[in-house]
């Protein structure tokens, strides 16, 4: 959680702020289903939105990426639903193409998924993935090194951690 | 498509942040023309997503510190309030003139953001719950996986309000709403093809200031300022995800010349006229 105080809030610190959660904001817009170039658009979107909103003085408060991730949802849902409306007007009612997939924001129930899948994943292979998330921007061949293990076991072992995650994830939405 | 697809790594990489710019671009390339490769991209940034959820929690059990931005950011709490566009009290009616009444003959439309909306999102009248003495309208959106939405709309012609800014109001109430209930007014122009409609504009309740959770009968309102172009007018009220929302007293006012723009119509006189639909 990073609550941001408002009044200290200058160019240099949006940019900053910005530099440090955008990727999940990106990460959020790809969930729901968007392709890249219209999550990035919408990501860069939603920080315009916010500086916006306050230079104006209606932000109430700052917590990011919450605050970001919700804004950013709520635009890909906006453009959804302009999407919508544009086609509505061809008196059509079937779903305008990409939007006919469900789109997803991060339920509670699909953390606490990852997190037996985890505790049931092999000690030694927990021990590596958990490494490489105690610090994720630090470069895998980085914590390779200080794990004492090759790079190659290490990326072998967090592809197969994920593949169990994911198909855990996969599984509890069936 | 003759480009390879993205390998089950590269995808990892991409979302854990671990390719060079030029790497991540061709990936992200690669994908907004390959939908199999952007399936598969959403499902690994899901995963990371969740997978970056059990690491926050891990920490936090460690920590015992508070519950961090997971919680509040994925998941549900939509902050309350906004003062920007909630309004204090009964939409301003001098100087204006409502476009849902007697001049909107066509019925509200439940529109899906998914092709089986149908099945989770319904509407009617509602009599149990009577606004100033009038039944309202309740919007209503089962539970779901889903993280979709509905929403009611109308749209007419926008000949009389080019140039000019209107206000679509109306007052919600609403119960255990998920991701946010709000109205939204937008301006589309058609061009020669008419199953090719540009949009001109829009304005929606902002996330901060949607209707969340369960809130008693409060007075939302947007504005637009209609461009000179425009041929359409919609409006909507909308319900992302699940919940109920009751709609009362939709209006479409002329609050006066857009600022932006040149005009010497002045506005019409208030009509309060509910749509036939409201009313049944």
């Amino acid at each position: 959680m990073n609550l941001v105080a408002l009044e200290r809030i200058d160019v240099d610190l949006w940019n900053e702020l910005i530099a440090r959660h955008d990727r999940q904001v990106f990460l959020a817009l790809l969930a729901m289903g968007l392709p890249p170039d219209r999550a990035r658009d919408l990501a860069q979107r939603t920080w315009l939105t916010l500086m916006e909103r306050h230079r104006e003085g209606k932000l109430t408060s700052l917590e990011l990426p919450g605050l970001a991730i919700r804004q950013a949802q709520f635009l890909a849902r906006d453009e959804g639903r302009q999407r919508v409306r544009q086609h509505e007007l061809q008196r059509d009612f079937a779903p305008p193409e990409g939007y006919d997939d469900e789109p997803r924001v991060l339920a509670r129930e699909d953390v606490r998924t990852v997190e037996r899948a985890l505790r049931a994943c092999a000690p030694g292979a927990r021990r590596i993935f958990l490494a490489v998330y105690e610090e994720p921007t630090a470069p895998h061949a980085e914590v390779a090194r200080r794990l004492g293990i090759s790079l190659q076991h290490l990326r072998q072992t967090l592809c197969d951690v994920r593949r169990v995650l994911r198909a855990a994830l996969e599984d509890g939405h069936d | 498509m003759t480009e390879a697809h993205v390998t089950a790594e590269e995808l990892m990489d991409f979302v854990q942040g671990q390719l060079a710019p030029a790497e991540e671009r061709r990936i992200e390339q690669h994908a907004n023309a390959c939908p199999p490769c952007a399936k598969q991209l959403s499902a690994e940034a899901y995963t990371e997503l969740a997978i970056q959820g059990a690491m926050v929690n891990l920490r936090q059990k460690r920590a015992r510190g508070p519950w961090p931005w997971l919680g509040a950011a994925a998941l549900v709490a939509l902050a309350g309030g906004g003062a920007m566009w909630k309004v204090a009290g009964e939409p301003e009616a001098i100087r204006a003139e409502s476009e849902l009444g007697a001049a909107t003959k066509e019925p509200w439309r439940l529109l899906y953001m998914d092709a089986d909306g149908a099945t989770r999102f319904a509407t009617a009248m509602d009599p149990a719950v009577p606004f100033r003495g009038s039944p309202s309208r309740v919007l209503r959106g089962e539970p779901s996986t889903r993280s979709d939405g509905a929403f009611l709309a109308q749209r007419f012609q926008a000949a009389k309000y080019l140039g000019k800014r209107v206000r679509f109001s109306a007052w919600l109430r609403g119960e255990n709403v998920t991701y946010g209930a709000g109205l939204s007014v937008g301006a589309l122009k058609l061009g020669p093809r008419v199953d090719k409609p540009k949009p001109r504009g829009s304005a929606n309740t902002p996330p901060e200031g949607a209707l969340v959770g369960t809130r008693d009968w409060t007075a939302y309102e947007v504005t637009l300022d209609i461009p000179a172009d425009a041929s359409t007018i919609t409006v909507d009220v909308f319900l992302n995800a699940a919940g109920k929302v009751w709609i009362a007293e939709p209006r479409f006012d002329v609050v006066g010349p857009s600022p932006t723009q040149q005009t010497s119509v002045l506005p019409g006189p208030a009509d309060p006229t509910l749509p036939d639909d409201f009313r049944r």
